[in-house]
């Protein structure tokens, strides 16, 4: 059961993790008023993380895009709202195109920068932590002795690290949220366009 | 009123037991209220497989930077595994993301990209195949073993296999990671998966041909030493009807003969025995030296002028075949 944890827990973190940001924007974007993002968000991670394989999964953004529209849909329904599908459906054809390669790839680069310059956010602690921890292979106790604090302090440093990047992406929700709609109107109408190659 | 993508105070939650289960010791009872905790609420459920795979994410990223400044380092990676591997594998290789990261790139076409050699995922599980050869399976390494008379085929479902290829040349043998396919004849290699449609190939021994889906002919020869991460991609609209028609390997006989380093001698025996034209060399001190290259396995004429080239001889058709001579003769 852990081995396969395992596998999609990787996976998460490779393939989806890098597109949650896109997510968040589209669902800011379009539900704000009726949904609680953070929900949606939590509810497809949840779906995404019991899934048996995902060998058969092409396309991970795609498929969380997917994912987070049929919890919204769900959502809503159980809210009682109706009449939203159709509206959604279209606008959800437009953001998780599977267009060209060429452009998706460049896009899939971009979002994986975009990862990486959260590391930036990172306190020399956490980062030498977690080298020591995974490139050298120490023990929790020995990286704590190496950084020269203790176990709970790094503890609270790591957790403290990990607030700060999912903080650090709410922001950027809370940007488009508050006038910044344009940008993400453009991104979908390229994004639209280039499908039609 | 939304939450504005701050916080319901899952999150908060979710991130404290990930690093927890992580750097912290977690007593039976801890257990227990974790499991409560996640029972409770699919958000939780949710919100915890999120942060644990933003951890992994930022493990992944750190570990792939600072991979940079290791690779040439002489004692490489010490990967003990820690008290914690129950819960938090060592996720195998840490090149993973910075691999991503080049791979990803591609216009027009499979990004073919070579990198420097990497760190050893550590080894778990060992796997003799009928054949002889030997499989090193990483801890979430998954694989298909298909043995018939005339092909060996195994497939890499996730993470990542190292593999010693009994020889036979009769029966080539082809690791498939997603859409991508390796093949030797006998060598050690390892392949790991990389995204759904992708693998990473590492070479320690001998040589390996490495092609994405049906691109056969336009294989790379790895040699021993080198590492290429190939990922094809979604397939394109047009490539499905195909693609969906026949979804296994390509015909397995032998399009190219990959030679590396190899003595002309053992050389011209593989182009002799699928060829009718057979290739025959007059001169033994020829046979001796070796040659490199990858050459089609239909065209001996074409071989037997690079052997020509290699040992200063020359060609001449003869009753027998393909003829070379020493210029001495």
């Amino acid at each position: 059961m852990n081995d396969e944890n395992d596998t999609i827990s990787a996976w998460l973190a490779r393939e989806i993790v890098p597109h949650e940001r896109d997510v968040r924007n589209w669902l800011s974007r379009r539900w704000y008023h009726v949904l609680d993002i953070e929900d949606v968000i939590q509810e497809a991670y949840c779906r995404l993380a019991s899934l048996a394989s995902v060998d058969h999964i092409e396309c991970p953004r795609s498929y969380f895009f997917r994912t987070v529209h049929t919890v919204a849909t769900d959502l809503m329904r159980r809210a009682g709202i109706v009449n939203f599908t159709s509206m959604t459906q279209i606008d959800l054809s437009n953001v998780v195109d599977s267009g060209p390669l060429a452009d998706r790839a460049l896009e899939a680069k971009q979002e994986l920068e975009r990862v990486n310059r959260l590391l930036a956010e990172l306190s020399e602690t956490h980062r030498r932590a977690i080298e020591l921890r995974r490139v050298e292979g120490l023990s929790r106790r020995e990286t704590a002795e190496r950084l020269q604090v203790s176990e709970d302090a790094l503890k609270k440093y790591v957790e403290r690290g990990m607030h700060r990047i999912l903080k650090i992406m709410a922001e950027q929700d809370e940007r488009v949220e508050n006038g910044e709609p344009d940008n993400v109107e453009r991104e979908a109408e390229v994004i639209g366009k280039q499908r039609r190659h | 009123m939304a939450s504005n993508g701050v916080t319901n105070g899952i999150n908060e939650e979710a991130v404290r037991w990930a690093v927890e289960l992580a750097y912290g010791e977690m007593t039976a009872e801890d257990e227990a209220r974790l499991e409560a905790w996640l029972a409770a609420d699919t958000r939780h459920r949710g919100a915890f497989a999120r942060a644990r795979a933003w951890m992994r994410a930022t493990d992944d990223a750190v570990a792939g930077a600072s991979h940079e400044s290791w690779a040439e380092g002489p004692g490489l990676v010490s990967r003990r595994r820690s008290v914690f591997a129950r819960n938090r594998k060592i996720a195998p290789g840490v090149a993973a993301l910075a691999a991503c990261l080049v791979a990803i790139v591609s216009v027009g076409g499979p990004a073919l990209l070579s990198a420097q050699r990497s760190a050893h995922a550590p080894a778990r599980e060992v796997v003799k195949l009928n054949d002889g050869s030997v499989a090193t399976l990483s801890a979430d390494a998954n694989i298909e073993v298909a043995l018939s008379a005339d092909h060996r085929r195994v497939t890499l479902l996730a993470g990542e296999a190292t593999f010693q290829v009994a020889k036979d040349k009769a029966r080539p043998f082809v690791v498939r990671s997603g859409d991508v396919y390796a093949q030797a004849t006998g060598t050690t290699y390892s392949v790991r998966r990389m995204g759904p449609t992708g693998g990473t190939i590492k070479v320690t021994e001998g040589s390996v041909l490495v092609w994405p889906r049906d691109e056969r002919d336009q294989a790379v020869l790895l040699q021993a030493g080198g590492m290429v991460t190939l990922d094809p991609g979604p397939k394109k609209p047009s490539d499905v009807p195909t693609a969906s028609a026949s979804p296994q390997l390509p015909p397995p006989e032998l399009a190219q003969i990959s030679l590396d380093n190899v003595s002309i001698k053992s050389a011209v025996a593989r182009f002799n025995r699928v060829n009718s034209t057979k290739i025959v060399i007059t001169d033994p001190a020829i046979e001796d030296m070796t040659i490199i290259g990858l050459y089609k396995a239909n065209d001996p004429e074409q071989f037997a002028h690079a052997v020509a080239a290699v040992a200063g001889g020359s060609v001449e058709h003869g009753r027998e075949g393909i003829v070379i001579n020493s210029k001495s003769n």
